[in-house]
């Protein structure tokens, strides 16, 4: 009665719940589809390979519209940006798949893709965690001199000269408060979109960081911004896994009822930290995405030999999921507890929403 | 104890032995009988 069938597996109902609940709460949180997570997983409760793609792409896009509707709610979405980039993703990401197609055709292998993704989310784990401890500081500082603090605090100062490229048209985002030429926003979609078809990692994990690092955006506004990013490009990868045939609708069904609980409070969560708390997770869950590809790629190049490899790499899939989930539902506690003046660790305080 | 609480990275480091902990259990008790 719990458990149903899907390419002659049976698979408990409560599993698919629990992982819609676990990556809702971690997409919503950072403003990432969550796919290096929810594909392995369903590979290892037996979905087919091609099965576990399809069903989790349509169960992104659905996540994905859950948790842009509460982001949108907490004021979180700045549609001049998401609309101005959504046709540069879009064609970003055709470029990339066409360009994936090509370098396996010319015989480049899959190696060299997988340590190229590799390489991208390392630097972009280095470039996040030494910008964002730097704010820690820098709120530390400020929090122990007694100044008014607000959500944001950023030591980047790479937006300011792209927010400085006078090629028109420019526009005006009010709500993330910046003017910046739309060629920059047009091209970062393209870039990114680029990187997520071509290394077959999500988009979201380079977007927000695009987004925040270049743009100039918060992390809130990045991260909503981005799930409005993943409807469409989500949605768009949904239809076409579904004609393919690739999509199991009992499945996703059940993953959306998870993720219908789990996107909610993660989006929430976000309003009871500052953004510095958002790039950590973000860089967390980049540099535990690394650690996954780079045990795939070793797993690769010898020869699928070393059988210990397999099961060390499915307890870590399991593992970051629950890691996410539980560092994020922390924070959201340590939050209410330092609002209510009890104690909390040292390197909280900052970190948090007090009002 | 008191290093995996109060410093950030020991915090990191303490969630994510408990998490991928939980989740060995897990598969070799539950998972790893389902997927025969």
């Amino acid at each position: 009665m719990f458990d149903f069938t899907v390419a002659g597996h049976t698979i408990p109902l409560f599993l698919l719940v629990l992982t819609g609940f676990t990556v809702g709460i971690v997409g919503g949180f950072i403003g990432v589809g969550g796919g290096y997570m929810v594909t392995p997983a369903l590979i290892v409760f037996g979905f087919p390979g091609y099965m576990a793609s399809g069903t989790d792409a349509c169960h992104i896009a659905g996540k994905a519209v859950i948790s842009s509707i509460r982001h949108r709610q907490l004021g979180n979405i700045d549609w001049t940006i998401a609309l101005s980039m959504v046709g540069g993703t879009m064609l970003g990401v055709e470029l990339g798949v066409r360009l994936l197609v090509y370098t396996k055709n010319i015989g480049l292998s899959g190696v060299v893709l997988l340590a190229a993704s590799v390489a991208v989310m390392l630097g972009l784990f280095i470039y996040t965690q030494i910008e964002t401890q730097k704010s820690h500081r820098k709120l530390e500082e400020a929090r122990k001199a007694g100044q008014e603090v607000g959500r944001e605090v950023k030591v980047s100062r790479i937006p300011l000269y792209f927010q400085r490229i006078p090629i028109m048209p420019i526009i005006k985002a009010r709500k993330a408060r910046l003017v910046i030429s739309m060629w920059v926003i047009v091209i970062v979609g393209v870039t990114t979109g680029v990187l997520a078809g071509f290394l077959g990692v999500g988009g979201g994990f380079i977007r927000v960081p695009a987004l925040v690092y270049v743009v100039g955006t918060t992390s809130h506004l990045a991260v909503g911004t981005d799930l409005v990013e993943i409807v469409v490009s989500g949605g768009y990868g949904a239809l076409r896994q579904s004609i393919e045939g690739n999509v199991d609708f009992m499945a996703v069904f059940f993953m959306i009822i998870g993720a219908m609980v789990g996107a909610q409070f993660g989006s929430i969560a976000t309003s009871f930290v500052r953004g510095p708390a958002i790039r950590y997770i973000l860089s967390y869950s980049l540099i535990l995405a690394t650690v996954g590809a780079m045990m795939r790629l070793i797993y690769v190049l010898t020869g699928g030999t070393q059988e210990w490899l397999a099961f060390v790499a499915v307890v870590f899939t399991l593992g970051e999921m629950v890691f996410l989930c539980l560092f994020i539902c922390s924070l959201v506690w340590f939050a209410v507890r330092h609002k209510h003046g009890k104690g909390v660790p040292e390197w909280v305080p900052p970190l948090v929403v007090t009002t | 104890m008191r290093w995996f609480i109060h410093n950030m990275f020991g915090y990191w480091l303490f969630l994510l032995v408990v998490s991928c902990g939980l989740s060995a259990l897990t598969y070799i008790y539950f998972l790893k009988d389902l997927m025969k």
